[in-house]
C-alpha cells in the first residue's frame, strides 16, 4: 500500500454559457500514490485534459471547478490546497500539444533554469548548469548545445522532453501528464514512457497519464480510469480491467483498440459519436451506444460500484456483463 | 543566427527598388505641377531671355529622363536642388529641421510606451475587471482630446505657471533639448497611447490565452515574472509593427505639435515652402518624410526580426 500523494473528490468543471451551465466534468474522484501512475483513457472530449488543468487550476477563463482538492505534504499527511500554491513543486504538467507549449521566444535551457529558479533558489549560473543536468537526465542529447536551441529548433520528442524537464525542474510531488505521446512517433514514444516509469519508480513522483491510447495505458499505469462524458466509469488496476472490463464502454475501447491481450480480433469502432457536454443523457450517458442497454439505464443513478478487490464499474448491469465476457 | 541576418539583408535589398519609386514619385511632383519653375525663380516681370536662361541653366528643356538621372545622382549624393525662395542648397533646410523632428518622434514614441506598457499589461491582467475599465476609459479620453489642444494645456497648465520649460524653440545644447522636448513629447505620446494601450491588450490576452503560458504558469511563474517571461516578447512584435505605421502617419501630428510648441522641425519646414509654392523644397521634405517611412518600417521589421526567433524560418 503506497501513500497517497493527490485526492481528488466530485471535481465538477462548469462551463458557462447563455444557455446555462454545462458540466464537461462531473464528478471526478480519483487518487495517485507515491510513484503510481494512474492513466485516465476516454475518447476525444470526454474531459480529461479539462480534468488535469482543474487540478492545477488552469481552467480556461469561462470555466470554474468545485470539488476537494489534496496534496500530500512533506510529512505524508494530505491536506487541500490552493492551486496557485502548488503548481510546480506540488504538482507539475505536460501538457497534450509540444509544439504549442513551448513558449516561442525562450531557450529550452531557459525555461527548465527557471523552473530551477523557481523552486530551488538558485543562483542563474548554478540554474543553467542544473537546467542541462536536467535535460540530459531526460534524454537529450548533446544537452549543452541543445539548451541555448529555440523550441523550433527542436523535434517534437526533444520538445516533448523539455518540457518534462522543466516540470522536473521543480521535483514535483505529483506529475500530470496530457497524452505527452501523441503526437510523437512510435520509437521516440517509447522513449518517453520508459522516461515516465523511471520516474515514478526511482523518484517516487505519483502521475496522472491522459491518453486515448489503451496499449500504452496497458504498458505503463499502474492503475486505470475509463472516462466517458466527463465521468469515470469503470476503475481499477490496469490488468483487471483491461483483461476483465465490467463496463460496456470499456468493452468498446478494448475492442476498437490495436492489440491489448486481444490479438487477432477483429478491429471495431465505437459507432455513435461521444455525447456535446451541453447535451448529457440522462441516466447512463453511455445508453445511446451501448449494445447492452436497456429501459432502466436511462434511470441509472451514477455510482461507481465494486465488482471485485480494488474494481469498480458504473454499469447497473455490470454482474451481465462479466458473464458476457467471461 | 546567420538565417536572421540573412531575412535583414533581404530586407535591405527589397527595400532599394522601393527607395527608387520613393524619388521618382518626388521627381514626378515637380513635373506635375503646373507653371514654369524658371519663371518661378526669376519672378513674373523678368524677361524671357532670363527665363530661358535659367530653363538652360536648370537643364529644364533635357528629356525627363536625364532630368531623373540628373536628380537621382543629386539625390544619391545628398543634393536637393536649391529653395527658390531662400536659394540655399534644400539639403541643408532639411538637415537643419531634421533633428528637431527626430527628436519629436523619438521621445514621443518613448513616452508613449511608458504610458502604453504598464497600462496595456494591467488592462489585459484585470480583462473586463476595474483595471481594464479604467484603462479604456483613460484611451477614450486621450483619443478625445486633440494633440493642438492637449499642448495648449500643457503650456498655459505646466509651462507657464512652473517656468520650468520653453513655450517656443529649440535649444542647441543636450540639455536645452531635452528640456524643450518634454511638453511636445508628451502631447506625442498621449495622442499615440490609446490605440497602442487597445493593440498590447489584445495581443497580451491573446498570449495568455495560450498553452505555453499555461505551461509557464503550470511551472509555477506567476503575476509579473509570468508577463515578462513568456508574455511580452511575444506581444511585442505586433506593436512594433504598430509603432511603425503610427510613426508613418505622424506627419500631420508634427505640423500641429511644431507649430504649438514653435518647434523649427521638418512639419513647420513643410507647410512654409507649400505656402511659399517653394517647389524644391516641397521635394526634398516629402523626400525625406517618404525615405523616413520606409527606413521605419525596415527598422521594425529588424527589430521583429531580432524579438521573434523563428523569424528565420518566415524569411
Ligand atoms: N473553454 C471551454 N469552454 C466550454 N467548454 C469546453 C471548453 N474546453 C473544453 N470544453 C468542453 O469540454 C469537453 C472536454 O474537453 P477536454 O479538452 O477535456 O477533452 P479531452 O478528453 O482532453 O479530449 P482530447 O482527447 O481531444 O484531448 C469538450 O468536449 C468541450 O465540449
Ligand atoms: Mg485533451
Amino acid at each position: 500500500m503506497t501513500t497517497t500523494a493527490l485526492r481528488v473528490h466530485d471535481l465538477r468543471v462548469t462551463a458557462a454559457s447563455p444557455d446555462g451551465p454545462s458540466y464537461p466534468v462531473d464528478g471526478v474522484s480519483l487518487h495517485v500514490g507515491q510513484g503510481e501512475i494512474l492513466g485516465i483513457a476516454g475518447e476525444s472530449g470526454s474531459g480529461k485534459s479539462l480534468t488535469l488543468k482543474a487540478i492545477l487550476g488552469l481552467l480556461p477563463p469561462g470555466l470554474t471547478a468545485t470539488g476537494t482538492l489534496q496534496l500530500a505534504s512533506g510529512d505524508g499527511e494530505l491536506a487541500p490546497y490552493q492551486s496557485h500554491q502548488v503548481r510546480g513543486a506540488g504538482v507539475g504538467m505536460v501538457f497534450q500539444e509540444p509544439m504549442t507549449a513551448l513558449n516561442p521566444t525562450m531557450r529550452a535551457g531557459d525555461l527548465v533554469a527557471l523552473a530551477a529558479r523557481l523552486h530551488g533558489r538558485l543562483s542563474r549560473r548554478a540554474s543553467r548548469h542544473r537546467a542541462v543536468e536536467l535535460l540530459r537526465q531526460v534524454g537529450v542529447p548533446d544537452a549543452e548545445r541543445r539548451a541555448k536551441a529555440w523550441p523550433h529548433q527542436l523535434s517534437g520528442g526533444l520538445r516533448q522532453r523539455v518540457m518534462i524537464a522543466a516540470a522536473l525542474a521543480a521535483q514535483p510531488r505529483v506529475l500530470l501528464c496530457d497524452e505527452p505521446t501523441t503526437a510523437l512517433d512510435v520509437t521516440v514514444q517509447h522513449q518517453i514512457l520508459r522516461l515516465l516509469r523511471w520516474l515514478a519508480d526511482e523518484h517516487g513522483t505519483g502521475m496522472i497519464f491522459v491518453s486515448h491510447d489503451l496499449p500504452v495505458i496497458a504498458q505503463l499505469c499502474d492503475r486505470i480510469a475509463v472516462m466517458y462524458a466527463g465521468r469515470f466509469v469503470e476503475t481499477g488496476y490496469t490488468r483487471d480491467v483491461l483483461t476483465h472490463p465490467r463496463h460496456p464502454y470499456t468493452a468498446a475501447l478494448l475492442r476498437a483498440a490495436p492489440s491489448v491481450d486481444q490479438r487477432g480480433e477483429q478491429l471495431a469502432g465505437i459507432s455513435g459519436q461521444p455525447p456535446d457536454a451541453r447535451a448529457f443523457p440522462a441516466g447512463c450517458r453511455f445508453r445511446p451506444r451501448c449494445p447492452l442497454a436497456r429501459d432502466d439505464c436511462a434511470h441509472a443513478p451514477y455510482e461507481i460500484q465494486p465488482v471485485a478487490a480494488e474494481h469498480g464499474s458504473a454499469c447497473i448491469h455490470h454482474a451481465d456483463l462479466e458473464v458476457r465476457t467471461a | 543566427m546567420s538565417g536572421r541576418f540573412l531575412f535583414v539583408g533581404k530586407r535591405l535589398i527589397l527595400a532599394v527598388p522601393l527607395l527608387l519609386g520613393v524619388v521618382l514619385l518626388v521627381f514626378l511632383l515637380l513635373q506635375i505641377t503646373p507653371g514654369d519653375p524658371a519663371r518661378q525663380i526669376v519672378g513674373l516681370r523678368a524677361s524671357e531671355a532670363d527665363v530661358a536662361q535659367v530653363r538652360d541653366q536648370l537643364g529644364l528643356d533635357d528629356s525627363v529622363f536625364s532630368q531623373y538621372a540628373r536628380y537621382l545622382g543629386g539625390v544619391v549624393q545628398g543634393d536637393l536642388g536649391f529653395s527658390y525662395k531662400s536659394r540655399q542648397p534644400v539639403a541643408d533646410m532639411v538637415a537643419a529641421r531634421l533633428p528637431v523632428s527626430g527628436w519629436l518622434v523619438i521621445s514621443g514614441l518613448v513616452v508613449s510606451l511608458m504610458i502604453t506598457i504598464p497600462l496595456g499589461v494591467w488592462a489585459a491582467i484585470q480583462r473586463d475587471r476595474a483595471g481594464d475599465h479604467i484603462t479604456r476609459g483613460v484611451s477614450l479620453l486621450g483619443i478625445a482630446m486633440p494633440s493642438f489642444w492637449v499642448g495648449l494645456m500643457l503650456i498655459l497648465l505646466v509651462a507657464l505657471p512652473t517656468g520650468w520649460f520653453p513655450v517656443g524653440g529649440f535649444g542647441d545644447t543636450f540639455g536645452q533639448r531635452l528640456n524643450a522636448i518634454v511638453l511636445p513629447a508628451v502631447t506625442l505620446g498621449i495622442a499615440m497611447a490609446p490605440i497602442q494601450i487597445r493593440s498590447l491588450r489584445a495581443s497580451i490576452i491573446r498570449c495568455l490565452g495560450s498553452d505555453y503560458v499555461a505551461a509557464g504558469r503550470a511551472l509555477g511563474a506567476s503575476g509579473f515574472l509570468l508577463v515578462r517571461r513568456f508574455v511580452l516578447r511575444n506581444a511585442a512584435s505586433s506593436m512594433v509593427t504598430l509603432a511603425a505605421v503610427q510613426t508613418s502617419f505622424l506627419l500631420f501630428t508634427m505640423v500641429v505639435l511644431e507649430t504649438t510648441f514653435g518647434l523649427p522641425g521638418l512639419g513647420q519646414g513643410m507647410v512654409m515652402a507649400a505656402v511659399q509654392r517653394d517647389l524644391p523644397a516641397v521635394q526634398g521634405y516629402t523626400l525625406v518624410f517618404a525615405l523616413t517611412v520606409v527606413l521605419v518600417y525596415l527598422l521594425a521589421d529588424v527589430v521583429n526580426a531580432v524579438l521573434d526567433p523563428r523569424v528565420e524560418i518566415r524569411g
